[in-house]
């Protein structure tokens, strides 16, 4: 009886492999192939990058880059079980140790305005900076984290119609941030201020790379509302958005460092 | 959470935005602040009644399928009714307001937790008026001519509240596992000591 039972534990594991041969572990059979779509993606963005030397490989890497966010779209969310610090989430983890990364990227970037700003004043600059403007910005985005946290609550109660809703206000919202950003780019080019003055050089850096980092997440997004079109995302299987969540929440984070020291103290 | 209180909090929210930005574009005009303030509540107010129109005209007219329900009481994907006993015909201006608030509570107000787990919900709307109301304050600060103290004191401690109710609610800190706060933290130091150096290197 045990022999016949072994017997057929052996058969599906061959078989199984038969399946899967990327698999080493047969309970872990429910894991896709890896996937290369990083690959392309990263590849595209290098390509990209060089761009700034040669410019048609803007065009090469912008087509490879768009087609690893394609593949990685179609690519499916599973969560792997940690086999390290087994209390935490590998995913997870990963994604705070990358905040915490950005943490020391940014501190750089802001120590540098503040240290220019202690050194130079930036009075006349201060009269150009549009503070309405800005305001507007940083309420946009403070809404758009509270969308985030509304669609994550939603989806971690299976309401997936108010998670799409409220993730669609969140696209919306950084679409409009960076829009305002554009705007506030263009008046001070207007007003002479571009990247000769010192000024120039330290808003257009710390902003920029900002911007970057909301349009990054503005991408990420509209993966994210892609997967959760085919229904990806429920109350079981919902850590890619609280990690997308994590982000834009750093990003907003970002902000209220920088609208504070850029715009409001002088 | 009934449709009255969904259509207050949007009034409220006009009114909010309109108080902050209005003193704030009348800053360099000959308008007292406050009147400036009072005005833009009034006038944010009842621009969020008058946005209320469209989306009230456009669900008053959509044309009704097959049971009697317009098209809104309907989940867009599968077309299937969201809501039972909606009544078909004729409905008042109050029915109407009221279905407004129950799609505005189907569209946008999650679900409670199916396992009975504790929802944030009411957390997060906390947060996010207590991050509004700073970041009022603090624009309102920033013009504060003759104060008797440098005002980056108050507007860094009013940023570092904002970024502790961000990462400690939204980012879950609170709630999660103590390991992801200090992996977290791992870097303040890194942070602080790369400010302390340019700010003191001339």
């Amino acid at each position: 009886m045990s022999i016949d039972m072994e017997l057929v534990a052996d058969d599906t594991h061959e078989h199984m492999h038969d399946v899967e041969p990327h698999e080493a572990e047969p309970d872990e059979i429910h894991m896709p192939p890896p996937s290369i779509a990083p690959i392309i993606l990263g590849f595209g963005a290098a390509l990209f990058l060089l761009g700034i030397i040669f410019p048609p490989l803007l065009v090469v890497g912008l087509v490879v880059t768009v087609g690893g966010i394609w593949k990685m779209a179609h690519f499916p969310e599973v969560d792997l079980h940690p086999n390290w610090l087994t209390y935490l989430n590998d995913r997870k983890l990963g994604m705070w140790v990358f905040l915490a990364s950005e943490v020391m990227f940014f501190s750089a970037l802001v120590g540098a305005f503040i240290a220019f700003k202690i050194q130079e004043g930036f009075d006349e600059a201060h009269e150009v900076l549009n503070l309405p403007l800005a305001t507007v910005g940083t309420t946009v985005l403070i809404v758009s984290s509270f969308a985030v946290v509304m669609g994550l609550e939603a989806i971690q109660s299976d309401d997936r119609r108010v998670f799409r809703n409220w993730m669609l206000v969140t696209l919306v919202l950084g679409l409009t941030f960076v829009s305002i950003q554009a705007i506030e780019w263009y008046e001070l080019f207007d007003h002479g201020i571009d990247e000769t003055t010192l000024f120039g050089t330290a808003f257009y850096v710390t902003t920029g790379f900002h911007g970057l980092h909301v349009l990054g997440g503005v991408g990420w997004l509209a993966l994210l509302l892609l997967k959760a079109r085919r229904g990806e995302y429920s109350a079981q299987n919902n850590l890619g958005v609280e990690l997308f969540g994590l982000y834009w929440h750093f990003v907003d984070v970002v902000w209220i460092v920088l609208f504070t020291v850029i715009y409001l103290i002088h | 959470m009934d449709s009255t209180m969904l259509i207050t909090i949007w009034l409220m929210t006009g009114a909010f935005i309109g108080g902050v930005v209005t003193p704030v574009l009348a800053a360099n005009k000959a308008v007292n602040g406050w009147l400036a303030m009072l005005g833009g509540t009034l006038v944010g107010m009842i621009g969020n009644v008058v946005l209320l129109v469209p989306v009230w005209l456009g669900l008053s007219r959509a044309p009704a399928l097959d049971d009697g329900r317009p098209a809104w009481q309907r989940d867009a994907i599968t077309l299937e009714g969201v809501r039972q006993g909606a009544a078909p015909g004729g409905v008042t201006a109050g029915e109407q307001m009221q279905s407004l608030g129950v799609m505005l509570r189907e569209n946008f107000w999650p679900a409670p937790r199916a396992d009975r787990e504790h929802s944030h919900r009411g957390t997060y709307v906390g947060v996010f008026v207590a991050l509004a109301v700073i970041t009022a304050i603090e624009v309102a600060i920033s013009f504060w001519e003759g104060a008797p103290f440098n005002l980056a004191i108050p507007l860094s401690i009013l940023s570092a509240a904002k970024v502790m109710l961000v990462v400690l609610f939204f980012m879950h800190l609170r709630y999660d596992s103590r390991w992801y706060s200090w992996i977290f933290a791992f870097s303040l130091p890194f942070a602080i000591i790369v400010l302390a150096v340019l700010a003191v290197a001339d």
